[in-house]
């Protein structure tokens, strides 16, 4: 007997089976609506930034139609920062939910700006949310063992092991090639979904193939596992019991203990701390002797050293004077901040490396960074934050240190933001 | 098999038994109850778990009786499991995420924003927006001078544009406050599906963790802040001459006599957040728990029915 004619007869065999076509059933139904859940929460990101791309636009130009000073300008204008949902995110939100994507700075001190928290619904944010790397990751495995931890010991009870085996040939190969066709069966129910999802909002197909092959994959290793307990000579109860304490044990209890471990071995400066630091140093610059601020801000400028000149209270008040101090405001939590960023990166890197303990959050890191959803790409969306805002900075610092007079036009020259 | 003792019996025995077991697994929360600050609020949510947890024995007695095989169960309870403690919250999540048109901060903010512009700028007395106030006090005291005023106008213009700002940041504050405050108790409601969920709104409310407690705390905290700025702002209008206070930029002299004396500082009043009353938390856990122990209840039935199956 040939291998396809054995592939055959498994997928008539499995096609007459009641609980294989309804486990395959639940299957669909569940990515089904994950992924309809995740379309649905990509586009209402989508429209809510067009909205308000929309609405900064008209907010800024009018508040810069007003301004006849430099100064003013940047005080009374805001600049949207965003990231945009990935044609992918649909799939893995990961971040999106708990981390900011959208920001509207202006050009005072930025630590300020920077770390607000995303403020969707706190409950919403506290439950969490189906999307399709949840499914995939947590719940595919449950089905498939339910399909597989019974394959010999059914037939072990139904007497007709022995039988199977004497007539199948080669015993092993039977079934393996059960094994196969139930997995792959169940990856076809799981990934139908995500590739219409991926059609629909026109993802590349290079990731779509990766993000297959990783769930195909997936899939197999929990095949081989469930396989290989299956095999054991033990009851069924038994042999499922076991099968749900391993993915109880890869599921949650490796990847919670990896977390509690890292976060107690990288421990992060507040948010708060960089925050109210920032908050105070802005603050007290208003006491403080001109120079106090106008050296520090030299040091990193010295390319303003000559029109840094900030007259004693002369009875005005100069915006080169307070920006100044905006900034040093920053450098003053520099370091800080600095170690509150890469202790999230260094964090984020153990928690790959731990993932390979785990397969379902291996799984579900792996479709977040397909998606750029991941700790990762909050990182990268914050640098570009900052780096916008510096060059928000550089346009000002020289209208404002050169003396430039004011002139609508050159609005027009304003840096712009460019999403990634 | 029975030896006389009948199928409900049986089942109740077996329930009482794993009842016993869950006790096991509550008694580091009970030690920490007891040793807590507020033993009662610990003692009550160690109970509210012990119903939940019940809730769940009672589940296993009932898909244990009612399928036969071994596997058959452990399949069934997993299943169960699934849908109600992973899936129904989440899903119940996206759907109120998605229905409830929840304006994103930014975009109220805009709003916010504009609605702000039209107030004016209080840290100039200047700005039209104030010209009315302005003619008031001068028409009240018979003056034409801000400097013959026997208040300070730049204090009084501040502490008015503080009062409009603060109303009108608080009108968007309160919208959408009772916008995640009816998404929160829309979700509480899906506790009807999901143990899980009720056992999770109790606990956090009885722990005075809950969102309601979260938004109490950022009200006061909005008052407290109000009540400082304002003081500081009585200050500004009554203990800080006019004169003075316009010529703070002409030399560092200046700036040093259009000051108010630091003290001022004291009446920023000592707050410390203080959670409800355990007997208000209680009374706004009952929904939850009514869930909770309707849950219990109709499984302890079930429990019952299906000893009366149970064949000797």
């Amino acid at each position: 007997m040939s291998a396809s004619h054995a592939v055959v007869r498994e997928i008539r065999f499995m096609l007459r089976d009641r609980a294989v076509l309804v486990a395959l059933l639940f299957t669909l139904v569940l990515s089904s609506v994950a992924v309809v859940g995740g379309l649905s929460e990509v586009r209402y990101q989508r429209a809510t930034l067009d909205r308000l791309l929309i609405a900064d636009t008209a907010d800024r130009e009018d508040a810069l139609s007003h301004q006849t000073d430099w100064g003013s300008a940047a005080y009374y204008s805001f600049h949207l920062a965003y990231d945009p949902p990935s044609n992918f995110a649909y799939a893995a939100l990961g971040q999106r939910d708990s981390a900011r994507w959208k920001h509207r700075v202006r050009m005072l001190a930025l630590e300020g700006q920077i770390d607000e928290r995303a403020a969707g619904s706190p409950v919403v944010a506290l439950i969490g949310r189906f999307d399709f790397s949840f499914f995939a990751a947590f719940v595919l495995p449950l089905v498939l063992i339910a399909l597989l931890y019974d394959l010999r010991s059914s037939e072990r009870s139904a007497g007709r092991h022995n039988l199977l085996e004497a007539t199948a040939g080669a015993a092993g190969r039977l079934w393996r090639v059960r094994v196969l066709v139930r997995g792959v069966a169940l990856f076809i129910a799981a990934i139908v979904p995500l590739i219409v999802g991926g059609v629909i909002s026109e993802t590349a197909m290079a990731t779509l193939a990766a993000a297959s092959g990783l769930v195909l994959v997936y899939v197999l290793f929990w095949s081989v596992v469930a396989y290989r307990f299956s095999s054991v000579e033990e009851s069924s109860g038994y042999i499922l019991a076991s099968l749900i304490g391993v993915w109880a044990l890869l599921a949650i209890v490796v990847p919670t203990g990896a977390r509690i471990v890292i976060d107690t071995a990288v421990a992060l400066p507040a948010g708060s701390e960089i925050l109210l630091t920032q908050r105070e140093a802005v603050n007290d610059a208003w006491d403080l002797p001109e120079s106090a601020t106008m050296e520090p801000f030299i040091e990193r400028h010295p390319e303003y050293a000559e029109d840094a000149y900030v007259p004693h209270r002369d009875g005005g008040f100069e915006w080169k004077w307070y920006y100044a101090f905006q900034q040093v405001g920053d450098q003053k939590v520099e370091a800080l901040s600095q170690a509150y960023r890469s202790g999230r990166m260094r964090r984020d890197q153990m928690a790959n490396v731990a993932a390979w303990l785990a397969p379902p959050a291996l799984l579900e890191r792996l479709l977040q960074r397909l998606a750029g959803t991941d700790a990762r790409a909050t990182l990268g969306y914050e640098q570009q934050v900052r780096d916008f805002h510096a060059a928000l900075r550089r346009y000002y610092y020289e209208k404002l240190f050169k003396q430039m007079p004011f002139n609508q036009e050159a609005l027009s020259e304003l840096p712009e933001f460019e999403p990634r | 098999m029975l030896q006389g003792v009948s199928g409900p019996a049986l089942l109740v025995g077996k329930l009482m038994a794993l009842v016993l077991l869950t006790l096991l697994l509550l008694l580091p929360l009970l030690v920490t109850a007891a040793i807590s600050e507020s033993a009662a609020a610990g003692l009550t949510i160690t109970a509210t778990y012990l119903i939940y947890l019940g809730v769940w024995a009672a589940i296993t007695i009932v898909v244990s009786a009612v399928l036969q095989k071994r596997s058959s169960v452990l399949v069934a309870l997993t299943a169960t499991w699934l849908v109600t403690c992973l899936l129904v919250p989440s899903i119940a999540v996206d759907a109120e995420a998605r229905s409830t048109a929840h304006v994103g901060k930014i975009e109220s903010d805009l709003r916010l924003l504009t609605d702000l512009r039209k107030l004016g700028d209080g840290h100039n007395a200047n700005d039209p927006a104030f010209a009315r106030l302005r003619d008031n006090l001068f028409a009240q005291y018979d003056v034409s001078d801000p400097a013959d005023l026997p208040v300070n106008l730049r204090g009084v213009v501040a502490a008015y544009s503080e009062a409009e700002l603060t109303e009108t940041m608080n009108r968007y504050a309160e919208e959408r406050m009772t916008v995640e405050a009816n998404q929160s108790q829309r979700l509480a409601r899906i506790g009807w599906l999901s143990p899980a969920l009720a056992v999770g709104f109790s606990s956090r409310v009885i722990a005075g963790t809950d969102i309601s407690h979260y938004h109490r705390f950022l009200r006061e905290t909005e008052a407290l802040r109000f009540d400082f700025v304002q003081g500081l702002n009585k200050a500004h209008a009554e203990d800080l001459d006019y004169t003075l206070d316009i010529n703070r930029n002409k030399s560092e002299e200046d700036g040093q006599r259009a000051r108010v004396s630091s003290d001022t500082w004291a009446v920023l009043d000592e707050n410390r957040f203080t959670p409800a009353t355990l007997s208000e938390r209680w009374q706004k856990a009952v929904p939850t728990l009514t869930m909770l122990t309707a849950w219990l209840l109709l499984l302890i039935a079930g429990v019952w029915i299906s000893g009366r199956r149970l064949k000797p």
